[in-house]
C-alpha cells in the first residue's frame, strides 16, 4: 500500500518513459534511438546543454566561492548584511531573471540604449545566446556556492589555519592547502547542485536561446514535444528525455562516488569564533567591490522590472511623464492572473502537504525500521529529484494521456497531471529533511510510548510527529515556494484553464505583453522573499531556502 | 377566383418558413447556457480577454477557458487531442485555412447556426457554413515612430540595404500568417523565393510570434516587421511608439477562421459564444482593437484604408500539401534547423 503513491508518481511514469522511447508501432525496437542518435541537431543541443552548464558553473563557482571567502573569512564591515543581499539573486525565478536581464541587456535594453546613446558604435553586449544564457545561470546561482562554502567556512577550525601560519606558511599556501582543501566538499555539492540545475532549467535558454536559434536538451525536448510534424513525436521526445536523465544521472552517481572516495574532509569541530582575515589597505575596495556586485546582481534585475512594470506602454523611453502604476493595478482583474494564482495556490498547497505527508511515513519507516523495503522506497522517490523536470514531465503525459481504465476520463488537460507531477518532483524534499531530523532522536521515546501500551498511530501522532514538527513544516515550506514558482514541469502539462504562475508569466513575456509580466514578477519575487522568511521564522532559522 | 386561396397558402407558407426558420436559430437564451466552455485561438491575448469578458458578463453561466498561441502550437495541441480521442477544445480560431478545411472535410465542425450569419459579409463564410471569420487579418509593415521617420510603402523596400538589421519577421513554423505570407508570396511572380533570399541578405531576424516581433518593434530591437496588423495596433493602443502601413505592392490577406466542434460537450455554449463573436457586440470589440470586421457596418477608427492595394491570395491547394516543404526551404534559406 505504501509503494501505492510512489508507483503513480514515479515507477509507472518512468516505466512508460522507457517503454514509448523503445516502442515504435506497438513493436520494441530502437529506430528511435538510432534516429534520435543520427541526428547531429540533438548532439548539438546536448553539447550546448554540457558547455553552457558547465560554464555558468564555473562563473558562479569563481563569484561566489570568492564572496563566500570576503563574507566569512575577512573583517568587511557589515558582513551580516551583506550574505543577506547577496543570497537574494537565488530567490528571484531564473526565467524572471532571464526576463528581466534581457530589459537591461537586451538589444534594446535600458543599458545597451544608455550606451547606445554615448557611442554608436553598438550595443555593448547582446543577451541573445550562449554567454547571455551563462550569464543569466550564473548570476542566479553563484549564491548556491556563496550559501554553501561560507557555511563550511563559519564550522570550519580556524585553528587549522592559524597551526600552519604559525607553522610558518604563506597566506598563499594557507589558502591553497588548508582552506580550500577543507571547503571543497562543501564547493562540490554546490557545484554539483548548481550543473544539474543549470542542466534542467527550461526557462533561461526558452527566452534567451530561442530567438537565436540556439537549442539546449530542455528546449530541444519542448520543441519535439510541440512539433507534430516530427513523426512519433512523443517517442522522440522520450528517447531525448531519457538520453538527458541519463546525463544527470552520471553527473548524480559522480556526486556519490567522490563522496564514496573519501574525497571530502569531515570539518572538524567548531574553534570557537574563526579569526577573521584583516584586508588593511584592501578594506575599501573590497568592500566597494562587493557592495556594487550585490548592487548589479540584485539590482539589476529588480531596477529593470520595475522600469518595464511602471512604464506606460513598451518601448516608451523611461520619462516621468512614462510612468504608471496601471500595470500592477490591472493584475487582479486579468483573466490569466487570477486563473493561475488559484491554480498555483491548490497546486502548491496540494503538493506540499502530499509530499509531507508521503514524506514522512516513508523516512519514519526508513529511519526507524531499518527495513530494507524502506530503504528502497527512499532511494526511488530520490529519483525525479536528480533527473530534470522536463523528463517528469514527458514520463507525466506518456503515462496518463490515456483515459484512466475504470473511470473512462484522462488526468491529461488537469490539474491532478500537475499534482502527480510535483509530489514527483519534490518528494526528495521532505524526506532528506525528516530522515536527518528523526536520526537525532533515537527511539526510545517511541519505545516508551510503546511500552505503556500506546498504539501505533497513537505513537506516531503524540511522540514521533511533534518531535519533527518543525522539520514537517519547514519542509513542507521548501516544497511549496518552489512550487509556486514552478515552469519547466508546467509548461508541458499545463492544459486551458490550467495555467500555473509560472507558466502565466512565461507566457505573458511570449506574448509581449511585458509590463504585465514585469508587475507580475515582481510580485513572485516577493512571494519568494517572503516565503523564506517565514520558513526562517517557522524553524528559528535551521531552514531557509538553501 | 381562383388566386385568392394560392395567396393565402403563399403566406401560410411564408409563415411557416418564417417559424421554421426561427426554430432552427439555437434559443440560446443567457439564462439556458451554462458550464465551461474551451477556446482554442491565435487572437492577440487582450482581444481574446476582452471578448471572454463581454461574453461571460452577457451569459453568466458560462466560463470560457482560453488556450493562446501562434497557429503552430495550437495545431499541435488540437492534434496531439485529436489522437488520443480527447478533443478539448468546444470553440477554435487558426490562422491555417488547410486545417480547419480538413476539419470541415472531417464533419468535426458543426454548421455555424448564427441570427447573425445575414449581417456579415458571406464572403467570409467558408466550407458550406462550418466555419466563418470575424476580424479581416492581414500582413503589414510594423514600426517604430521614434526610430523609422520615413517608413517603407511597400514591401519590396524592405529589401533595401538602409535596413539592414533592422527587420524581423514571426517564424512561419509557429504562426500561421507568417505561413500565409510565405505561401503567398512565393507563389506570386513579383516575389518569389528571391523575396525571402533578400530578406536574408539584409540581416533580417526570424522571430517566433507575431506578438513577439510587435514587441521587438516597440523596444526597438527591431524595429521594423512583416506582421499582422492586429498585433501592432494592440501595442499602439496602449501608447507604445509603433505604427503600420498597409504595403502598396500588395496585401497578404491571412484567412483566420473559427469554427464550433462537433465533439463538444457543451454545444450550447460553445455555439453561443460562436454566436457572439459574430454579434455586432462582440465584432465590436475586434474593432476597438483596431480591426476590420466581417460587417462591414463595424468599422475601427484609424485604420489606413487598405483600398486599391492588389489583394494577393495563395494557392492554397498547393500550399497546404508543400506545407513541410515551404518551411524546410525557409529555414534553409535563413540557416536555421
Amino acid at each position: 500500500m505504501l509503494a501505492g503513491p510512489l508507483v503513480v508518481v514515479v515507477a509507472y511514469p518512468l516505466g512508460q518513459l522507457l517503454v514509448a522511447s523503445a516502442l515504435v508501432d506497438r513493436r520494441i525496437s530502437g529506430t528511435v534511438y538510432t534516429r534520435v542518435l543520427a541526428e547531429p541537431d540533438y548532439w548539438r543541443a546536448f553539447g550546448h546543454s554540457l558547455a553552457v552548464s558547465t560554464a555558468a558553473t564555473v562563473v558562479a563557482g569563481l563569484i561566489g566561492g570568492a564572496l563566500a571567502w570576503v563574507v566569512a573569512r575577512t573583517d568587511i564591515p557589515g558582513w551580516v548584511a551583506l550574505r543577506r543581499w547577496l543570497v537574494i539573486p537565488y530567490m528571484i525565478p531564473p526565467f524572471v531573471a532571464a526576463f528581466a536581464w534581457h530589459g537591461l541587456l537586451g538589444p534594446a535594453g535600458y543599458l545597451n540604449q544608455a550606451y547606445l546613446t554615448l557611442s554608436h558604435a553598438g550595443p555593448v553586449f547582446t543577451i541573445y545566446g550562449a554567454a547571455g544564457i551563462v550569464f543569466v545561470l550564473a548570476m542566479t546561482t553563484y549564491p548556491l556556492f556563496l550559501i554553501l562554502v561560507a557555511r563550511a567556512l563559519d564550522q570550519m577550525n580556524a585553528e587549522l589555519e592559524e597551526a600552519a601560519e604559525i607553522s610558518g606558511a604563506s597566506p598563499g599556501r594557507v589558502m591553497r592547502d588548508i582552506t580550500l582543501r577543507l571547503v571543497a566538499p562543501a564547493f562540490a555539492s554546490a557545484a554539483m547542485l548548481a550543473f544539474s540545475g543549470d542542466l534542467s532549467n527550461f526557462g533561461v535558454p526558452a527566452l534567451l536561446g530561442d530567438p537565436v536559434g540556439f537549442r539546449v536538451m530542455t528546449t530541444a525536448i519542448y520543441a519535439t514535444v510541440q512539433d507534430v510534424t516530427v513523426p512519433n513525436h512523443l517517442s522522440v521526445a522520450a528517447a531525448l528525455s531519457v538520453w538527458l536523465a541519463l546525463a544527470a544521472l552520471a553527473v548524480a552517481l559522480f556526486q556519490l562516488w567522490t563522496h564514496a572516495q573519501g574525497r571530502h574532509v569531515i570539518i572538524g569541530g567548531r574553534g570557537g569564533r574563526t579569526r577573521p582575515v584583516r584586508l588593511g589597505r584592501w578594506s575599501a575596495p573590497v568592500t566597494a567591490g562587493a557592495w556594487m556586485l550585490g548592487l548589479v546582481t540584485t539590482g539589476g534585475p529588480l531596477a529593470s522590472l520595475a522600469m518595464l512594470a511602471l512604464t506606460r506602454a513598451y518601448g516608451l523611453p523611461p520619462a516621468w511623464g512614462n510612468l504608471t502604476w496601471q500595470h500592477f493595478l490591472e493584475l487582479p482583474s486579468d483573466p490569466l492572473v487570477r486563473t493561475a494564482v488559484t491554480n498555483s495556490a491548490i497546486l502548491t498547497v496540494a503538493a506540499a502537504t502530499t509530499t509531507a505527508a508521503i514524506g514522512f511515513v516513508i523516512s519514519y519507516l526508513r529511519v526507524r525500521s531499518h527495513s530494507r523495503f524502506a530503504a528502497v522506497l527512499d532511494y526511488v522517490s530520490g529519483i525525479p529529484y536528480v533527473i530534470p523536470g522536463t523528463v517528469i514531465a514527458i514520463a507525466m503525459i506518456l503515462a496518463w494521456i490515456q483515459p484512466l481504465p475504470v473511470l473512462r476520463v484522462s488526468i491529461y488537460n488537469t490539474l491532478w497531471i500537475l499534482w502527480l507531477a510535483y509530489c514527483a518532483r519534490y518528494l526528495a524534499v521532505p524526506i532528506r529533511g525528516l530522515n536527518s531530523a528523526l536520526r537525532q532522536y533515537d527511539g526510545a521515546l517511541e519505545e516508551a510510548a510503546a511500552g505503556a501500551g500506546a498504539t501505533p498511530l497513537r505513537i506516531v501522532r503524540d511522540v514521533a510527529a511533534p518531535l519533527v514538527w518543525g522539520s514537517l513544516l519547514s519542509s513542507w515550506l521548501l516544497v511549496a515556494v518552489p512550487a509556486l514558482n514552478e515552469l519547466t514541469v508546467s509548461i508541458l502539462l499545463y492544459g486551458p484553464g490550467h495555467e500555473t504562475v509560472g507558466v502565466a508569466a512565461f507566457l505573458m513575456i511570449r506574448d509581449g505583453r511585458i509590463a504585465t509580466a514585469a508587475a507580475f514578477g515582481l510580485l513572485m519575487i516577493l512571494v519568494v522573499v517572503l516565503g523564506d522568511a517565514v520558513a526562517r521564522r517557522v524553524s528559528r532559522g535551521r531552514a531557509a531556502l538553501w | 377566383m381562383r388566386r385568392k386561396p394560392d395567396r393565402y397558402a403563399l403566406i401560410a407558407l411564408t409563415c411557416l418558413i418564417a417559424v421554421a426558420a426561427t426554430s432552427d436559430i439555437p434559443v440560446s437564451q443567457a439564462d439556458t447556457v451554462s458550464g465551461t466552455i474551451t477556446y482554442y485561438t491565435v487572437k492577440p491575448t487582450e482581444l481574446v480577454n476582452k471578448v471572454v469578458t463581454d461574453f461571460q458578463a452577457k451569459y453568466p453561466g458560462v466560463r470560457v477557458e482560453v488556450y493562446r498561441a501562434g497557429s503552430g502550437d495550437v495545431i499541435a495541441r488540437f492534434s496531439a487531442e485529436q489522437q488520443a480521442g480527447a478533443i478539448k477544445a468546444d470553440v477554435i480560431t487558426l490562422a491555417d485555412r488547410p486545417f480547419v478545411q480538413t476539419l470541415a472535410r472531417q464533419s468535426l465542425l458543426e454548421p455555424v447556426r448564427s441570427r447573425w450569419l445575414s449581417s456579415i459579409d458571406p464572403r467570409y463564410v467558408y466550407d458550406g457554413g462550418r466555419d466563418f471569420e470575424t476580424e479581416l487579418v492581414a500582413i503589414a509593415i510594423g514600426y517604430n515612430t521614434r526610430l523609422i521617420q520615413k517608413p517603407p510603402t511597400r514591401l519590396k523596400d524592405l529589401l533595401d540595404p538602409a535596413y539592414r538589421n533592422k527587420i524581423i519577421i514571426p517564424d512561419p513554423g509557429y504562426s500561421g500568417a507568417a505561413f500565409a505570407m510565405l505561401a503567398t508570396l512565393v507563389n506570386t511572380r513579383a516575389f518569389g523565393w528571391d523575396f525571402y533570399r533578400g530578406l536574408k541578405q539584409v540581416g533580417t531576424l526570424v522571430g517566433q510570434g507575431n506578438p513577439a516581433a510587435a514587441q521587438a518593434i516597440a523596444s526597438g530591437e527591431r524595429p521594423l516587421a512583416a506582421i499582422t496588423y492586429g498585433d501592432v495596433l494592440s501595442l499602439k493602443q496602449r501608447g507604445s511608439p509603433v505604427d503600420i502601413v498597409f504595403p502598396k505592392d500588395g496585401l497578404v490577406v491571412v484567412p483566420q477562421p473559427t469554427g464550433v466542434l462537433r465533439t463538444s460537450h457543451n454545444l450550447a455554449a460553445a455555439e453561443a459564444f460562436a454566436d457572439f463573436c459574430l454579434s455586432p457586440e462582440g465584432l465590436a470589440d475586434s474593432a476597438a482593437f483596431g480591426y476590420a470586421t466581417v460587417n462591414p457596418q463595424i468599422r475601427p477608427q484609424g485604420l489606413p484604408s487598405f483600398a486599391g492595394i492588389p489583394v494577393l491570395s495563395a494557392d492554397w491547394k498547393t500550399a497546404s500539401a508543400q506545407h513541410a516543404k515551404f518551411l524546410s526551404q525557409f529555414r534553409a534559406i535563413f540557416g536555421l534547423h
